[in-house]
């Protein structure tokens, strides 16, 4: 059996030679993407850390991981994510805080709930899922739930350089030309300018200005322009498939939102993560024989953290075991006897294929 | 030119103030006899002192020391970023209760239906002053009363849109208390805004994040108040830093030493003299009566001189101790 009928996706760490790649997925990010400007220097700047990151023992938590989806088929990478070891490290992380407040009159007998935004770091010294894209021709397949998944797993088993809770920016809404409406209403008026050019000024730099420029006192959200109110919480197109899978996995979508496009940011403790609560070490065994068309997807990947792998496949768990095919084993640089940590998916994906 | 005669109103006066003053600012009134803190002055020909009243004002003093007054206090604040080269001066609106304590002009109105504009004019001044004078007055005969602020305010009416509605309230309040501000008000007079400061927001707002409407109209003095507003700042009362909670409109103050009409107030003699009709005017309040007359006169370093024809209306005998004041006229 060829790994290809086996397993078609592997997520590893991102190498030097995926700078190209990750320059074709910066180019095609729309206004909004700030954690990939198309920027040929930067984008190098960041692989070098993410390959340090992966290497160094003396993990102090300014570390990012960059992974590489690769297709085995085509041997092309067709999707890249990442993780922030902390959001903000050495610095602060700004979200705005949803918070309602109940304001009562008796004698008028009006009781009204209002929605606040509160600027806030809470969410600093969080782990931060970072850096989603994915090949357009791949957003049907299992691929996607591979290239977000995988990390999550990834973190549950190097436990000791992450935080206990993690969270994720989903790109709010703006339109082709970057024009945001949640930006128009509020952080326009305090700084003054668009959004594309505060995001150039903000991509990779220290964020600590933020706050010498917002309010301090919370934004009334009945106050705002309609079309402002409206895209709190809301997503760009581009990030419904990812926020799509965050949510199965029961992260809170509730809390925070974006400071500049209003975008919903996810955040959840680690454990209470779907697949890393699923997710169990298991020992491997070759398998022989085909698996059976309706064995349960599997996410696994192996323990490493430099030669880090993940894959999907169809395998069942007996037991303590996990029995792959000697494919897979390949994919995942295994032997018989090693460990993996392995998470039983139940993603029904209409028309999903591999 | 008219002479005026401004006294307290009494119980006696309710059923001729109807054409003055909504139901709920008559409830809510008292007068001089039930509450030296608030007083109605009413304004009369000196002529025919029996006709209905052509005017009024109240004055309320050491306001919201039993039931909490709120106004929005119109700030900055400066947000820098030095590294971009960024500096934002940024209004901003905070509720709270500043003037608590300070005596309150309110209740201002006149009949517009007995007086052309050009009669309105004059007889706004003659309110204006004369309450000023009775303050200035009785701060210089009696301690202030505990609690009480030094400083006078007058908000005057803001901004209204061509169905009469306030932008500001439109595009701010409504969010926050979105019943009839109308009906509310017939039914709790000032009070509403007591009630509804409860449900506005606590926390500062930013200007900037307002509806243009609602930033437009902050501090704004509606064009059919202008008399009144020339009146206020003709006797020293200047727009601060306080707007109304309901259309923005400014909320004028001044130390009382500040108000010009009282800077000179002066005690003096009534000097009566029959066949005097000089140019000049005067306001002459007595000493305790809760009155004020304007009438042609001319003060001296000794005495107040009228004529014995206003004497008569003032039914006050030659050689009486008075107050007056000239300044305003």
């Amino acid at each position: 059996m060829s790994p290809q009928e086996s397993t078609r996706y592997l997520l590893r760490p991102c190498a030097a030679a995926d700078l190209p790649a990750l320059e074709r997925f910066a180019a095609a990010s729309p206004v909004g993407i700030t954690t990939l400007p198309f920027d040929r220097a930067f984008l190098a700047d960041r692989l070098q850390r993410s390959l340090h990151s992966f290497v160094t023992e003396d993990a102090s938590g300014e570390e990012i991981y960059l992974f590489a989806l690769e297709d085995l088929v085509t041997r092309a990478v067709v999707g890249i994510s990442g993780i922030a070891a902390r959001a903000g490290f050495s610095d602060r992380f700004y979200s705005f805080r949803n918070e309602f407040v109940v304001h009562s009159s008796k004698p008028l007998g009006v009781t009204t709930r209002i929605h606040t935004l509160h600027l806030c770091h809470d969410l600093t010294d969080v782990s931060l899922l970072i850096s989603f894209h994915i090949d357009p021709a791949y957003v049907h397949t299992l691929a996607p739930q591979l290239l977000s998944r995988a990390r999550l797993l990834f973190v549950a088993q190097h436990a000791e350089r992450f935080a206990d809770r993690i969270a994720a920016e989903s790109a709010g809404v703006a339109d082709e030309t970057g024009r945001c409406p949640f930006w128009d209403a509020v952080g326009r008026r305090f700084f003054g300018m668009d959004y594309p050019t505060v995001e150039r000024l903000t991509g990779g730099r220290s964020k600590s200005f933020i706050a010498d420029l917002m309010p301090p006192s919370p934004i009334y959200v009945p106050l705002l322009p309609e079309e402002a109110q409206w895209a709190i919480g809301q997503l760009h197109p581009i990030a419904e498939l990812p926020f799509s899978i965050l949510i199965d996995e029961d992260f809170d979508s509730d809390t925070y939102i974006d400071i500049f496009d209003g975008g919903p940011t996810v955040q959840e403790r680690i454990a209470m993560l779907k697949s890393v609560s699923r997710a169990r070490l298991l020992d491997v065994r070759t398998r022989t024989s085909p698996a059976r068309a309706d064995a349960p997807w599997q996410l696994v990947i192996n323990t490493e953290r430099q030669a880090f792998r993940a894959v999907l496949v169809q395998a069942p768990v007996d037991g303590q075991a996990l029995d792959l095919d000697a494919a897979t084993m390949d994919v995942l640089g295994l032997a018989t006897g090693d460990q993996v940590r392995a998470a039983e998916l139940d993603i029904a994906l209409p028309g999903a294929s591999l | 030119m008219s002479e005026w005669m401004l006294r307290a109103a009494n119980a006696d006066d309710l059923p001729s103030l109807a054409a003055l003053l909504p139901r709920w600012e008559l409830e809510a009134a008292t007068f001089v006899d039930d509450d030296a803190n608030d007083l109605l002055l009413l304004a009369f020909p000196l002529a025919s002192p029996s006709v209905p009243p052509l005017g009024c004002i109240r004055i309320r003093r050491a306001i919201g020391l039993t039931q909490p007054r709120y106004w929005f206090h119109v700030g900055y604040r400066v947000h820098a970023a030095a590294d971009l080269g960024m500096f934002r001066r940024e209004r901003t609106l905070l509720l709270g209760n500043d003037h608590t304590g300070a005596t309150e002009l309110t209740a201002f109105a006149i009949d517009a239906q007995r007086l052309d504009a050009a009669q309105q004019e004059p007889l706004t001044r003659v309110l204006v002053a004369a309450a000023l004078m009775l303050l200035q007055r009785d701060r210089r005969q009696q301690p202030a009363a505990a609690g009480a602020l030094p400083r006078v305010i007058a908000a005057l009416p803001g901004a209204r849109d061509e169905s009469g509605q306030a932008p500001f309230w439109q595009r701010l309040g409504r969010h926050f208390f979105p019943g009839d501000v109308d009906a509310s008000t017939a039914r709790y007079g000032s009070l509403w805004a007591t009630h509804v400061a409860a449900l506005l927001p606590r926390h500062p707002l930013v200007v900037s994040v307002l509806h243009a409407d609602a930033q437009a109209a902050i501090g704004v003095v509606h064009p059919d108040s202008a008399p009144l507003r020339a009146a206020l700042e003709h006797c020293g009362l200047r727009a601060g830093q306080h707007v109304d909670l309901h259309d923005g409109g400014a909320v004028f103050e001044a130390h009382p030493d500040a108000i010009d009409c009282a800077r000179p107030l002066q005690r003096r003699i009534l000097d009566v003299r029959a066949g005097f009709n000089p140019s000049t005017r005067v306001l002459i309040a007595a000493s305790t009566q809760a009155a004020v007359w304007e009438v042609a006169g001319h003060t001296d370093d000794h005495a107040v001189a009228i004529s014995a024809e206003s004497a008569q209306h003032l039914r006050l005998e030659n050689g009486t101790p008075v107050w007056c004041s000239n300044s305003c006229f």
